[in-house]
């Protein structure tokens, strides 16, 4: 075959003409609504969908902004893909679901099941799987959604990353993605759990632009709790202190403040840093036995009692005492757990790791056998810095 | 006559074997212990693919779809011999449906399949015009990123924390039985016996016969290994309930890398790597078949056939299936047993017990003739 050169000059502009035209399916910037949080309420045969998007022109760095930074529109529909199409008629632009940072449930959905609507977010092509997911704490996820927060001035980042640096610091949140949400739905040696929000203060105001206006904000969004989920319902609350005992054995704690008290009154305070757990599960005399190690690493952070802690068998002490407090937080929430007969720590799963040929009879009866399973924790908290100021001078003044 | 080097032969080996396993994962039905699929399936492989290498040593100087003329007669050889390039150019469909369901799920969802297909078939067709020797030249070049990229991706996957060894717990819970079901036929064939195909290159390499054995076994283990380390992360980073349920489950692992919140989504990376290792593919199935159809019509120039194959290609990444559950079911459950036991195992070890009475019976008779003498 001969080609010329004008044929061969036709053909490739040809082809450069059809690289240029780029992606099939591109929109632009300026043609997109961005989501930044979800709230997902039930209504009586469907959803109620409140979506969180940004300004773009309130969150230009440059610009002192006046405005809202964000804008809050809902639907409802009988499905979750209905309901966010049907934003559509409200929204002044197509709705991108890409950078969505938190999807908040409201109560009422999330006591009647989370299974349901958990499809669409893990089905839909545009959604990452990187945004938390959290619960409206007797609340409804739209009253949630719609503050306005200070600092952070899209607000569905400030609860991400609240959820996210009480996770690494203070411990009783948890931040759960889509794909751990799911996995623990299925499986039937764990029930899933799922960080709570709520607002405290005048909720009335809190979407409004005078919200930011003040000093102290009258609205704040705020992120405890854990709630407590039997299959895909929510059935209870775990407080901070459960909260807490549930991230020791879930190896989720990365630093926490704890404190034991004095023996001459006052407390002392210590700031774990570095914290790994075991998770041990056996059969014994035909009765499932978890075994829990911690071992942590700890300094002591706050000295507020007469306390001499240049002698070693102080700190001994110390490690002794903030032992058997963790080790009480923690068997506080096996309790709990147990009562509400939900087996939120994966014991099931650490069984079916060792012995998976028992697991298989003893999974059809969990429920009840987990209320029975024996758990023994062992805590090793080793205290390796005293600080700035080895000894305290609360000791004097007390005097 | 067409010469590629030992080098080129390793890489397109490991790029044919390798395919489209990296996305799609491997021995899914096993479960968490698909990794032990992996490894049965890899020693399946060495040992089918060395009776492959003997069976060319036993055919000097022919390409396998001559092979079976040779030894069987013109008479049943040629009818078997033409069921090959068929079996290339079904499987070169399956890779184009492998490509449209993937692009069309996660990176071009508005995009027809038409436009897909049609942009990846006209670089294809270009290449069969280059000949093998520029496919493997482009293997050389691109193999380099392949195994920079794949690296990249285990670094970023173990740093950013999220492969967990609890994953894999526990071992064998129901027992061999699924484990050997899922090697045979799909697992040890899968790429690995698969790998038959390369027996229409391995006379185009400038080396001795022994030379050849040696790499492509070594190609082997290394696709084989380089599979198993993506099987075990896989599992290890989405757990087996994902691994069963992700439609592309290595997709899954990638997106879920998230370093200090600045490294992530690397949704692309994992893309990238699929679409270099399904073109190689690709192109290596067309060029087969239309290389076997040339051998058969005893065309002189296979450049003839490149546009009518081009043209069957996207009437079959059309029509191959027509929704990605349908295209799964079969490459799981129908295709192996209907195609595979029949065209990669049965048919190649008829014909080496036949080759070997017939050279045993020829010996026999050169023995005889000697001992008159």
């Amino acid at each position: 075959m001969k080609i010329n050169k004008k044929t061969a000059l036709l053909s490739i502009a040809f082809f450069i003409l059809i690289g240029l035209t780029g992606c099939w399916s591109a929109h632009e910037l300026s043609e997109l609504a961005i989501a930044t949080g979800l709230g997902i309420d039930k209504t009586e045969d469907g959803y109620r969908i409140s979506v969180q998007f940004v300004n773009p022109g309130e969150i230009a760095a440059k610009k002192a902004s006046s405005g809202v930074p964000i804008s809050v529109h809902t639907a409802e529909g009988r499905s979750m893909l209905e309901a966010v199409r049907k934003l559509t008629t409200t929204a002044p632009r197509r709705v991108y679901l890409a950078h969505v940072r938190v999807i908040i449930f409201g109560e009422e959905l999330a006591k009647e099941g989370l299974r349901k609507p958990l499809d669409f977010l893990s089905r839909d092509h545009e959604m990452r799987a990187d945004f938390v997911i959290a619960i409206a704490k007797g609340l409804k996820a739209e009253d949630v959604i719609k503050v306005i927060a200070p600092m952070e001035k899209v607000s569905a980042n400030k609860i991400f990353t609240s959820i996210e640096t009480s996770e690494k610091n203070w411990a009783p949140t948890k931040i759960v993605l889509l794909d751990e949400l799911i996995e623990s739905l299925v499986s039937d040696g764990k029930e899933p759990v799922i960080t709570g929000v709520y607002l405290t203060g005048n909720s009335e105001l809190g979407g409004n632009i005078k919200n930011i206006q003040q000093v102290n904000t009258p609205t704040k969004i705020k992120s405890d709790y854990l709630a407590v989920f039997k299959g895909d319902k929510l059935i209870d609350w775990l407080d901070e202190s459960e909260s807490k005992g549930f991230n020791y054995i879930t190896d989720n704690i990365t630093s926490t403040v704890g404190f034991i008290e004095c023996e001459g009154g006052g407390t002392l305070t210590i700031e774990t840093i570095r914290s790994k757990t075991k998770l041990e599960g056996a059969i014994e005399n035909e009765k499932p036995k978890i075994k829990i190690y911690v071992t942590a690493e700890s300094n002591i952070g706050d000295v507020e009692c007469p306390i001499d802690l240049s002698k070693s068998k102080t700190i001994k002490d110390i490690e002794k005492k903030f032992n058997e407090k963790t080790k009480d937080i923690i068997m506080s929430s096996v309790e709990k757990a147990k009562e509400l007969g939900t087996d939120i720590y994966g014991f099931g799963e650490a069984i079916n790791r060792s012995e998976p040929k028992k697991w298989e009879d003893l999974k059809k009866k969990w429920d009840e056998e987990f209320k029975n399973t024996e758990v023994v924790v062992k805590v090793d908290l080793k205290i390796r810095r005293v600080g700035t100021i080895a000894e305290s001078f609360q000791e004097e003044e007390d005097q | 006559m067409e010469r590629i080097s030992q080098y080129q032969l390793f890489v397109l080996t490991v790029f044919f074997q390798v395919g489209t396993t990296i996305i799609f994962g491997f021995g899914a039905a096993a479960g968490r212990d698909a990794w032990i699929v992996t490894i049965i399936s890899l020693l399946v492989g060495i040992f089918v693919i060395s009776i492959y290498l003997f069976l060319s040593y036993l055919n000097p100087g022919l390409t396998l779809v001559e092979w079976f003329p040779a030894q069987f007669g013109k008479w049943i050889g040629t009818p078997i011999a033409w069921l090959y390039p068929l079996l290339f150019l079904y499987e070169g469909g399956r890779i184009l449906n492998d490509i449209k369901y993937l692009t069309t799920t996660i990176i071009l969802v508005d995009t027809p399949f038409l436009a897909i297909i049609l942009f990846f078939l006209l670089v294809v067709a270009y290449l069969q015009y280059c000949g093998i020797e520029v496919i493997a030249r482009i293997g050389e070049i691109f193999f380099p990123y392949f195994l920079v990229m794949i690296l990249g991706s285990v670094v970023l996957i173990l740093v950013s924390d999220i492969l967990r060894v609890d994953n894999l717990l526990p071992v064998l819970k129901n027992g061999w039985k699924p484990i050997l079901a899922s090697t045979f036929p799909l697992g040890a064939s899968q790429g690995f016996a698969q790998s038959l195909e390369l027996a229409m290159i391995w006379l185009l390499v400038s080396t001795s016969h022994k030379e050849i054995v040696k790499t492509t076994l070594f190609a082997t283990v290394f696709s084989g290994l380089l599979i198993l380390i993506t099987v075990l992360m896989i599992i290890t980073g989405i757990g087996e309930f994902f691994y069963k349920i992700e439609s592309f489950p290595m997709f899954a692992l990638v997106s879920k890398v998230n370093i200090g919140g600045i490294i992530k989504n690397l949704d692309a990376f994992a893309v990238l790597l699929f679409i270099i290792s399904a073109f190689f593919k690709l192109s290596l199935h067309l060029f087969f078949a239309i290389r076997g159809f040339q051998i058969l019509t005893k065309v002189e120039s296979s450049r003839k056939l490149i546009i009518p194959i081009t043209i069957i290609s996207i009437y079959l990444g059309y029509s191959v299936s027509s929704n990605y559950e349908e295209h799964i079911k079969v490459a799981i459950e129908v295709f192996p047993y209907n195609l595979w036991i029949m065209l990669l195992w049965i048919l190649p070890f008829a014909l080496l017990i036949v080759t070997l009475i017939k050279r045993a019976i020829k010996n026999r008779k050169k023995e005889m003739a000697q001992a008159k003498e």
